[in-house]
């Protein structure tokens, strides 16, 4: 799990991408159920994409957390039997 | 006899030549011409039975003919018969048969249409998923108020340990 994974020198790079800025006490929060999660320290970019509509999305290495409207809008289409 | 006038030698001689006269009649004509009729007669009796054997002849014949011709009659009659039975046979194979394909186009029709139609539909109902979630997605879009934003935020981070 750990070998295929991007690592800097502050620790395993990954991308927060949001529909909406996330505000400071946000950052902080996710960034702490991360590395708990990940148990090690984390490089962290926020960026920000509307067309998730809402919700957050978390690539770490070749991992996605999508938390997205976009992403549940799409699970949705699969469940639905569209061409995907 | 000489008183009247009767000469017995001549009586006697025209006896004698009156029975020589029959003697030679018989011998020369009575027997003859019997003889003659009896041949006649028998030849009439010869000639009548030939005549009655070609009659029986001629009606045998006749009876073969007719007996041949109604032979003859039979088996045209049966000829037509079975040909009319053959005939029969092979119109009800034609139709038979006919019918048997015609049933499987049908099927075979019924089928291509029945997976036209489930495509058709399939490719409306992708179609229309695809519209309303594109519908739904510009709604959401356009409906998450700051408030909103904040509380999905708020619950991904409360759920990002259990996600992935």
């Amino acid at each position: 799990m750990m070998g295929d994974r991007e690592a800097t020198s502050s620790g395993l790079a990954a991308r927060v991408s949001s529909a909406v800025p996330l505000k400071d006490d946000e950052q902080a929060a996710l960034r702490e159920k991360l590395e708990t999660r990940f148990r090690q320290s984390l490089e962290l970019r926020f960026e920000v994409e509307p067309s998730l509509l809402g919700g957050v999305v978390v690539h770490v290495g070749d991992q996605i957390i999508d938390g997205s409207v976009r992403g549940r809008l799409d699970a949705l289409t699969q469940t639905l039997g569209s061409k995907q | 006899m000489a008183g009247l006038g009767i000469n017995l030698g001549y009586l006697i001689s025209q006896i004698i030549n009156f029975v020589l006269l029959l003697v030679l009649l018989r011998v020369f004509l009575y027997t003859p011409v019997v003889r003659m009729l009896d041949k006649r007669r028998e030849k009439i009796k010869t000639d009548l039975e030939e005549a009655e054997a070609a009659r029986s002849q001629a009606e045998a014949s006749r009876q073969e003919y007719e007996a041949q011709l109604e032979e003859a009659k039979e088996e045209r009659r049966s000829i037509l018969a079975q040909a009319r039975e053959q005939a029969d046979k092979m119109r009800e194979e034609i139709l038979e048969n006919a019918r048997a394909e015609a049933q499987v186009l049908v099927a075979k029709t019924e089928e291509d249409m029945e997976a036209l139609r489930q495509q058709a539909l399939a490719g409306a109902q992708d179609e229309i998923v695809e519209v309303a979630l594109a519908a739904a997605g510009k709604v959401v879009g356009e409906s998450l108020d700051e408030k909103a934003h904040r509380r999905l935020i708020q619950e991904f981070i409360a759920e990002v340990g259990e996600l992935g």
